[in-house]
């Protein structure tokens, strides 16, 4: 699954790059606009700088397109583009530096939890189990949450997580190791028969 | 303890896919041991979905259009050369031309910054003056984004403050509100539908055509008529879409669900939120959030055989138990100011009652005076009105 999303972006930005394919890049906008605008607020916190932001970084790539066309990793340079210029906001606006620390994630979105189901039965239990869940990923860590939902929501490889975060894949490993642990702990005693 | 952690590891490559084979087998060996694990497992396997795209400026493309609208006006890129493509759906003109004047608001707050308060003067005074457009046909901008696919489009524009009656191609009449939008192909009549776009708020006089239905597309309900008199509310800032039907039938359907349609009858009115109000308060409001939209009685008003609801086509502004903040967002547009409540408390408060000629002041001192019970005090600067509970509030407002 992953792999097909990699190649498509790859594709997207083929067509825009070399072509100039601009229903390409609407695709491509449609597909990333929103969880990089999620991502930019993990930094700047208020969505009407995180759209310009995100804004910003599109109109840049469109206008570099033909320099920009042997990028392979096309969502990493997004969110790496995203993360540069939310830092310099901080850096210009408030004259922060110590915004690396990523501890201090605290405003992250809490990723939803959603399952597929007909039958009534099914769906009153996966109700029960959605909340248990959402509650688990909410008490997790701030840094913990966000690798999580670089993964779960963004879809990221933990390679790209590491990269995006300058943390090692082995420490995105752990954390997801832990988000998993908490949210079996809290299904366990709705879905283990007795 | 080690071991353990090191099963959840493996459990989230799995499940996110990150897992290498040999990890696949490893996971699967300590799972023999531990069935009871199996249900974990699986659970969070089904639950392993991306979260649906919640941002609702994405979703519906306004979000695309405000970006390349920026593009063009910051000089990356010539309208022409980009023709707003489709990836799937339809961008309506007015989202452009919205996205535009968000653009300009938004400029104009960072110059703000930047250059001190004697530029953002200027600024403002030239951006209040600034005149609506009430007539026009094909706006420049329109023009570059719509002419290339689809047919010509006609706009009509009730700038905020005035009202105006349009008359269609095949004879219907639309009174439109102070604040709203209508668009209609050019060709309109040649078409088996006689097709409009409304954003905000008209008053529909349909003749009779027995093969070409009428139909109203808002951002909630698509309405479906064959002749008949009614009228729409579907402002994007107001809580909720409301369509209410004086004279024959009309056919309310939702945009993307093609089996749910309601019909309504005469003297009926439905209302179906339009999900950006974040503070519901009327019960028949509460209802509707349950069951995705509710049908109403409408009422005559008391004393009156004025209905509320299209006293506005008799050039007065007619109200009944309305809260306050709903009161407001009506006059907002009724007289082209921006009203601010300063205090919560009169956001709440009831009003009944009809405003005809009166001036802003006249019927903000009318509804001090029809409820002493529900005291306010205002202060009206400019375009703008503050609202709060007592006049001391007022004073230190900005």
């Amino acid at each position: 699954m992953h792999e097909d999303v990699d190649a498509y972006y790859r594709y997207l930005w083929h067509q825009i790059a070399a072509l100039d394919d601009q229903q390409a890049y609407r695709k491509l906008f449609d597909a990333l606009a929103g969880p990089l605008i999620r991502w930019s607020q993990v930094y700047v916190k208020q969505y009407e700088v995180a759209e310009e932001i995100v804004s910003d970084v599109f109109m840049w790539m469109w206008q570099q397109r033909s320099r920009l066309g042997s990028i392979r990793q096309v969502r990493l340079y997004l969110y790496q583009a995203v993360k540069n210029r939310s830092l310099n906001y901080l850096r210009t606006v408030h004259g922060r530096t110590e915004f690396e620390d990523i501890t201090s994630f605290e405003g992250t979105v809490i990723p939803a939890i959603q399952f597929v189901a007909d039958d009534p039965e099914q769906i009153l239990l996966n109700n029960e189990l959605r909340r248990h869940m959402e509650k688990a990923i909410a008490s997790l860590p701030a840094r913990c949450r966000l690798i999580f939902r670089l993964v779960k929501d963004d879809g990221m490889h933990y390679k790209e997580v590491a990269e995006l975060l300058q943390i090692s894949v082995k420490t995105v490993e752990t954390q997801m190791g832990i988000a998993f642990r908490r949210l079996a702990e809290a299904i366990q005693p709705v879905v283990s028969p007795r | 303890m080690e071991a353990q952690d090191r099963i959840w590891e493996l459990m989230a490559r799995k499940v996110s896919g990150e897992a290498a084979p040999e990890e696949l087998e490893e996971l699967d060996e300590w799972m023999k041991n531990h069935p009871e694990a199996h249900y974990v497992l699986e659970t969070l396997m089904q639950a392993w979905h991306p979260t649906p795209e919640s941002n609702e400026r994405v979703k519906s493309g306004e979000f695309f259009a405000w970006h390349v609208q920026r593009m063009v006006e910051m000089g990356q890129l010539d309208a022409a050369d980009f023709s707003l493509v489709d990836a799937g759906r339809e961008i309506y003109p007015w989202e452009i031309e919205e996205a535009g004047r968000r653009l300009r608001r938004r400029k104009l707050l960072m110059m703000a910054g930047g250059l001190g308060m004697a530029l953002l003067l200027i600024v403002l005074v030239w951006w209040i003056w600034l005149p609506e457009p009430v007539h026009r046909q094909e706006p420049q901008l329109n023009e570059v984004a719509v002419a290339h696919a689809r047919p010509k489009l006609d706009t009509v524009v009730a700038a905020k403050g005035a009202r105006l009656q349009v008359l269609l191609p095949d004879g219907s009449k639309v009174w439109l509100n102070a604040g709203s939008e209508l668009v209609y192909a050019h060709d309109f009549l040649q078409k088996a539908n006689r097709e409009v776009h409304l954003r905000g708020e008209a008053y529909f006089d349909v003749v009779h055509q027995d093969h070409h239905p009428f139909i109203i597309h808002t951002s909630a309900i698509n309405i479906r008529v064959l002749g008949t008199v009614f009228d729409v509310r579907a402002y994007p800032d107001d809580e909720a879409t409301v369509a209410v039907l004086l004279k024959g039938a009309i056919e309310v359907t939702f945009p993307g669900q093609p089996e749910r349609r309601v019909i309504l009858h005469p003297r009926e009115k439905i209302v179906v939120p339009n999900g950006v109000g974040t503070n519901i308060q009327l019960d028949t409001l509460a209802a509707a959030a349950h069951s995705g939209y509710s049908v109403l009685p409408v009422h005559p008003m008391p004393h009156d055989t004025m209905i509320a609801e299209v006293s506005w086509v008799h050039n007065a502004l007619a109200f009944q138990q309305e809260s306050f903040e709903e009161l407001a967002r009506q006059m907002e547009r009724w007289y082209n100011v921006q009203i601010r409540f300063v205090d919560d408390a009169p956001r709440h408060y009831q009003f009944t009652g009809i405003f005809t000629s009166e001036s802003l002041a006249e019927a903000l001192r009318a509804l001090q005076l029809a409820s002493p019970h529900q005291p306010f005090a205002y202060r009206i600067e400019n375009q703008e009105v503050y609202i709060g509970t007592d006049a001391a509030h007022l004073m230190v407002s900005p």
